[in-house]
């Protein structure tokens, strides 16, 4: 009876949904605001990726949000987590030898292509959501394998916090001499294409980088460690 | 000037800053933190008064990152938003500071940093111009949220985090799912472009289905009926302080949003939208709230109904159809509703937290154990039941006479919702109220200021509001009120309070001098100011015991009758009527009585919304003659005065409002404040019903009143409460006078407003007495009393005098009240009343015999053998009031002629046809009388009897009480040897199924009816996760469906 | 087209799960699902057929940009939409977590206490 009434709430709501999206005709071109982003972003950023101009220069109020939700996420959970009995229901194995070495080899490498990748994010696909995100991936793998690994919090959650601020800075840097929060008129913008460009948002980038990746090492750190051996 | 984008870049700059600074420095973590707080509060205000002021004329747009919108994110905060910054900042420091006091939940760095960002996120909501940055807002609010909800880490802050969780994020994506497709549709993010694009109103059916999956998003989070389960729970479960701060700030930030959603994007089904959800959320959260038990989800439902009542305004409020000058009304409301809604809530919760344990009953005497706490909790509740003079009232009048007329059943709707919130907050205020004394915790700092801001704010919204409604309230009253106010500062002494009480009624007597004229306003300023004054002086002794409330509310009580009576528009007669009202409530809830200032505080509600609405329907709000439309208004209004005249089938409230409340007061009750119902049904009778016209209406107003005078006068007659008896009697009197005012003859009126003064001289007299008694003996119940002629000489002959006039019989004044009502009565025909009104007199000798016997007659019982004669201030009222009982007697004429001078002032009225041939006779068409022989012989007589009783007394053997021997029997105490003991049972056995409580059980029933329905309503929040989700899918399913026009 | 058939029908599969499931981890399960059928669409809403990703990395697609690339903005905006969707999901683990710690059980009838 649930089920069933639940399938017909649902191929109602389908219905619905499936109405207005059939009016976007799929694939097909049709601009909005993005026109002006697409056309005159090089000229106005000098950032390669489009969408990494977006993210940080036009719509950078929207990223500043983002890192605030994932901070205000990594704090709730150390926050509701610091106190919790929480209980691992079954038994714990070590990792075998070759899951231990090879990720020791990957560690470092692993922290290298994501900073890779978020210092390169006006430039190439991703940026620092994703390089933060591989850096995370890095610990994640460094703690499943290995019991002794254990991340300096204090640091971790110091040098997230250093990172947001700097975010925030370089948006009150751009009020302050360019006009605007987040302006991106503050260094030069320099050659298109090159590493060296695009102004701020390499530097917003990196910062964002570094706290993605040092929130998403303290997020799952706190998650394992919370849990009690029996 | 601030920058607005600075407080959310200073914020968010903290919040990492104290991410780092928990782990090195606490206390810098907590200064840092406060120091925020304080920062965002100074920087809204200084933007809000930028508006304020007229500096900033027009909303400020805030480009970020460089460009102008629509390319660049903007910040788009006009008036409105700095004022929710300004409310949201606020609520989120008196709720900090309480948290501070309280204990902060652990860690605590991460606790403030996630209490930062919910104020944060409820700001950037607010702020926001753009609809996706609308949504990161959200989520930032809405995480903050679940992780604070769930801080306390009880099983049900967990559950409710949980269930909130869910139903949130659905909420979201739903909005997410809208933002995406507007810019599919639109091409654009940015709210004023896309305002700008839609300026004529949504055409295309798939906007209007992305614009209604927003609004149905949005509707989640603003918690309509049905899918505001998980509010309920997160309001039950959650942290208090973290509630506040939801309710307080975060949903209305939240409701500012819908607002502006609503009005960027103009869809044209949204009026009927609004009032349905508004309408059904308002009504579901007042009803449901009637059987719950825990407070916490009582504020719950409550928070629930008014932002039901904010969605319904919303509708009128951007319903283009409607004068813009009702709009701006509107607006005014709900910038009102927030203001008083939020403070109020966020005390109420706050003060929640003080109480030990959740259920209604642990709040018992809470208010008899901290004057701060009571005063928090007293004007927080009158708040939000929108009383007088709080903003909640006035939102709610602002409302409801904006509100265009083909829309009235909305006005019914508010009304009742309005009716039913006074039901379950007084019952709690009734509870909290009463019992022993109990103390609360002490973290009070918070509530208080924030209900202090309440009610410092009262002024300025009376001020601006009753100008904007064109209402002209009478500055000296208005004075008079905050003078009376003033006296609670001598609380301290309470003789020096009562001299204070007194020297203000002298003023208020110099002050409002001018208005003393021969019309029917001058004839009850009169009773009002002289009788309320003298009344005055018989409560020294007695208050000793009562709160030192007692005097400012007694004095707002008389003061506000003078507000009635001297009101030209019948609004700001409602207000006055309100404070009246709502003080009266307070001095009846000083009594023993459990349930009586309840009781009353629902009828004269009831009541009150009925004249409200009655008053609505007027085509004038000018007291004077013109044309009404129907007969709705004129019963509608005159339901509030008979409430207050206690006229069957309204009168269950009156039998224990008047015996249990502080004794000092029930003279003023009886005698003076009943007879406000009295000059309301004649403004009634005279200025809408017309003397001469409705005939039908008044006869069976007539009818009422006999009938009112039977029943009660039987009821009296079986009472065996002193108080309770004379309040039976009051009653019915008053009957007797809506009989004369019904029957809209000049002799009538001339009859009842004899008899309205004449009532209070010998009713008030009773009551005085009866308080003096009650002082010197303690207790009120008749069978143990009895043989008090031999202790209080002075009060026996009082009552004696008293009772005389009562039953109407020569030589006393209230033999003229009754003659001149029975001529009226013949003269107009009206055979079957006048035959019942015959038979009601005869039986009130009855009941009449009854307190003289049994309180003075008799044996003295030995308890007893130690009392005094009453006070001095007690005995001297008496006398004042003994006085005119006599003088009136001899010579009737002395009312009879300013009474003439009143019912000329009328129109179609004249004098009433008496003609006083003789020196002291009086004639009319049926008979004449002389009173001052009458007086004479009957006082002769009188003294002759005295002196034969005075000689022959001395032969009268004087036996203890239980010296008696009947039957072997033992009597088993001296009450059951009581002659007033079991009096009358035989003529209960014939007439007492006469008396059957009919009236109270139908009431009973429709309370226990609709509480049955509310407790069968509420049963839909199942507390189950799915169900709860289900819902939500299905109303926006519903939303989809009827509102898109899509088929 | 078959990825809006595909994006609508894993929000509607999340919604099942939110609406049917008794247990708490599968509901967390339902809502994650509902968050990636809504990224899926989005990119979906943005793509314009035969276009390029919003890169200009190579001299040809400075002029005339508009013509040959596909809208970036879905792109950024679904970024933003799924460090959301971690966040809630991060913080609905751990109330999960706690919820567990507290009764150890995730049935959803246990968790009924706070009603009408």
């Amino acid at each position: 009876m649930r089920k069933w009434l639940a399938l017909a709430f649902l191929i109602l709501l389908g219905f619905f949904l499936a109405k207005i999206t059939s009016a976007f005709p799929f694939g097909v071109e049709s601009w909005g605001v993005s026109k002006h982003y697409v056309d005159k972003g090089i000229e106005e950023n000098r950032g390669s990726n489009l969408v990494t101009s977006i993210v940080v220069n036009y719509r950078g109020f929207d990223t500043l949000g983002e890192v605030t939700v994932l901070f205000l996420a990594a704090t709730a959970l150390a926050f509701l987590l610091a106190t919790c009995r929480c209980r691992r229901r079954y038994e714990r194995w070590e990792a075998s030898l070759i899951v231990k070495a090879a990720s020791e080899t990957l560690y470092p490498l692993l922290i290298l292509f994501g900073a890779y990748i978020f210092i390169h994010g006006h430039l190439t696909p991703g940026g620092g959501f994703q390089g933060g995100t591989v850096i995370a991936s890095a610990v994640m793998l460094m703690l499943l394998a290995h019991f002794t690994f254990h991340p300096n919090h204090k640091a971790l959650s110091t040098l997230e916090g250093l990172a947001g601020m700097s975010f925030v800075l370089i948006g009150f840097a751009g009020l302050i001499w360019g006009g605007s929060f987040l302006a991106n008129n503050i260094i030069p913008l320099g050659q298109w294409n090159r590493l060296f460009s695009a102004g701020v948002i390499p530097l917003i980038y990196v910062a964002v980088g570094f706290k993605v990746g040092f929130e998403l090492s303290g997020l799952i750190t706190d998650m394992m460690k919370t849990i009690k051996e029996e | 000037m601030v920058n607005p984008i600075v407080i959310i870049g200073i914020t968010l700059a903290s919040a990492f800053f104290i991410g780092i600074l928990q782990a090195y420095a606490k206390v810098w973590a907590r200064v840092i933190f406060i120091l925020t707080l304080v920062f965002d509060l100074l920087a809204s205000g200084i933007v809000f008064y930028g508006f304020l002021s007229g500096e900033l004329a027009r909303p400020i747009s805030v480009k970020i990152g460089g460009f102008p919108p629509p390319i660049g994110i903007n910040l788009l905060v006009g008036k409105a938003e700095a004022a929710m910054a300004v409310l949201i900042f606020s609520v989120a420091f008196l709720g900090a500071i309480h948290w501070f006091v309280k204990g902060l939940p652990q860690p605590e760095g991460k606790a403030m940093v996630l209490f930062l960002l919910l104020s944060l996120g409820a700001t950037g909501i607010t702020f926001t111009g753009d609809f996706f940055n609308l949504f990161v807002f959200i989520e930032i609010t809405s995480i903050a949220a679940y992780g604070l909800v769930a801080s306390s880490r009880t099983k049900g802050a967990l559950e409710a985090a949980f269930k909130y969780m869910v139903v949130g994020s659905i909420s979201s994506t739903f909005i997410l799912l809208g933002v995406v497709f507007l810019y599919k549709a639109t091409g654009s993010l940015n709210m004023m472009d896309i305002a700008g694009k839609l300026l004529g109103g949504i055409s295309s059916a798939v906007l209007a289905l992305i614009t209604l999956l927003i609004l149905s998003g949005l509707l989640v989070e603003l918690e309509v009926f049905p899918i505001n389960g998980w509010a309920l729970d997160v309001y039950q479960g959650a942290d208090p302080v973290v509630v506040a701060l939801l309710a307080g700030a975060a949903v209305k930030a939240f409701y500012l949003v819908f607002l502006k959603t609503a009005g960027f994007l103009p869809l044209s089904s949204f009026f009927s939208l609004a009032l349905i959800f508004g309408g059904s959320t308002y009504l579901a959260g007042q009803f449901f709230a009637w059987r719950q038990r825990d407070v916490r989800r009582l504020f719950g439902y409550s928070s629930v109904a008014q932002l039901g009542l904010l969605i319904l305004a919303a509708g009128f409020f951007l319903n283009s159809a409607l004068a813009s000058q009702s709009r701006l009304m509107i607006g005014a409301a709900i910038v009102l509703l927030i203001f008083n809604h939020s403070f109020a809530k966020t005390s109420l919760f706050l003060l929640a937290d003080n109480v030990k344990g959740s259920n209604v009953e642990d709040w018992a005497g809470t208010l008899r154990g901290n004057p701060l706490f009571a005063f928090s909790f007293t004007s927080s509740v009158f708040s939000i039941a929108g009383i007088p003079p709080m903003a909640g009232f006035w939102a709610k009048v602002l409302l409801i006479f904006a509100i265009p007329r083909q829309y009235s059943w909305a006005v019914a709707l508010i009304l009742i919702g309005a009716l039913a919130e006074v039901v379950y907050y007084f019952h709690l205020y009734r509870v909290a109220s009463q019992g022993e004394g109990k103390e609360a915790g002490g973290n009070l700092f918070s509530p208080f200021v924030s209900s202090l801001l309440l009610v410092v704010s009262v002024p300025m919204v009376w001020g601006i509001f009753s100008r904007k409604l064109s209402i002209p309230l009478n500055g000296q009253v208005l004075l008079l009120l905050g003078i009376s106010l003033g006296i609670y500062l001598l609380g301290f002494s309470r003789p020096l309070q009562w001299l204070g009480s007194l020297a203000t009624l002298g003023y208020g007597i110099y002050v409002l001098l001018p208005h003393f004229k021969p019309d029917l306003s001058g004839f009850f300023l009169a009773l009002v100011l002289f009788g309320g004054g003298a009344l005055l002086i018989a409560t020294y002794p007695g208050s000793k015991k009562l709160p030192s409330t007692f005097y400012p509310a007694y004095l707002v009580v008389v003061f506000s009758m003078a507000g009635v009576v001297l009101s030209s528009t019948w609004l700001s007669l409602f207000v006055f009527w309100e404070v009246m009202t709502w003080s009266s409530f307070l001095l009846i809830n000083m009594g023993e009585g459990k349930k009586a200032a309840w009781l009353y505080a629902i009828f004269s509600a009831a009541g009150a919304y009925a004249m409200l609405g009655g008053i609505y329907l007027l085509p004038s709000l000018r007291i004077g003659v013109g044309k009404v439309p129907g007969l709705l208004p004129a019963v509608l209004i005159s339901l509030a005065f008979l409430v207050k005249m206690a006229t069957a089938p309204l009168h269950i409230w009156a039998r224990d409002a008047y015996g249990e409340s502080a004794h000092q007061f029930t003279p003023l009750l009886s005698g003076i404040m009943s007879k406000m119902g009295v000059f309301g049904t004649a403004l009634v009778v005279v200025y809408i019903l017309g003397v001469s016209s409705n005939p039908v209406f008044r006869y069976f107003l007539g009818w009422l009143g006999v009938l009112t005078a039977f029943f009660m006068t039987l009821l009296a007659v079986f009472q065996d409460d002193l108080k309770k008896l004379l309040a039976y009697s009051s009653v019915a009197q008053v009957g007797y006078i809506l009989l004369g005012v019904a029957l809209g003859t000049p002799l009538g009126w001339s009859a009842s407003l004899y008899h309205t003064v004449n009532h209070f001289f010998f009713k008030a007299l009773l009551f005085v007495a009866a308080a003096g008694i009650i002082y010197r003996v303690g207790t009120s119940y008749l069978p143990q009393m009895g043989g008090l002629i031999r202790r209080m000489p002075l009060t026996f002959f009082a009552t004696l005098l008293a009772i005389i006039s009562l039953a109407g019989i020569p030589p006393l004044s209230g033999f003229a009240g009754k003659w001149l009502l029975y001529s009226a009565l013949i003269e107009k025909g009206w055979i079957f009343i006048t035959v019942v009104a015959f038979l009601a007199s005869t039986l009130a000798f009855l009941y009449c015999f009854k307190i003289l016997h049994s309180v003075f007659l008799g044996q003295l019982q030995e308890e007893n053998f130690n009392v005094k004669e009453v006070p001095l201030t007690v005995a001297l009222v008496e006398v004042l009031l003994l006085l005119p009982l006599i003088i009136l007697g001899a010579f009737p004429r002395l009312l009879l002629d300013p009474i003439d001078k009143v019912l000329s002032s009328l129109p179609g009225l004249s004098p009433a046809p008496i003609h006083y041939g003789r020196v002291m006779g009086a004639v009319t068409k049926l008979g004449h009388w002389n009173a001052l022989f009458l007086m004479v012989f009957f006082a002769g007589s009188f003294l002759i009897a005295l002196v034969f009783f005075a000689i022959t007394s001395a032969r009268i053997r004087k036996v203890g009480q239980l010296d008696v021997g009947y039957s072997g029997e033992v009597p088993r105490s001296a009450e059951d040897l009581h002659f007033g003991y079991g009096l009358y049972e035989h003529f209960r056995k014939a007439v007492g199924w006469l008396i059957y409580p009919l009236v109270t059980k139908v009431w009973k029933g429709i309370y226990e009816g609709i509480n049955a329905l509310a407790e069968m309503g509420r049963r839909i929040y199942t507390g189950d996760v799915n169900t709860y989700a289900a819902y939500v899918i299905a109303l926006s399913i519903i939303i989809l469906y009827i509102f898109s026009g899509v088929k | 087209m078959a990825f809006f058939v595909a994006s609508i029908l894993l929000i509607l599969i999340g919604l099942y799960a939110v609406l049917v499931k008794r247990n708490i981890m599968k509901i967390v399960i339902g809502l994650s699902l509902m968050d990636t059928g809504v990224n899926v669409l989005i990119i979906s809403l943005g793509f314009i057929r035969g276009r390029t990703a919003p890169i200009v990395n190579v001299k040809d697609l400075l002029v005339n940009t508009s013509s040959k690339v596909v809208d970036p903005l879905p792109q950024a905006l679904v970024l933003t939409a799924i460090v959301i969707g971690v966040a809630v999901t991060a913080v609905a683990l751990s109330i999960v977590m706690l919820m567990y710690s507290k009764k150890n059980t995730l049935e959803i009838d246990e968790y009924k206490e706070l009603k009408w």
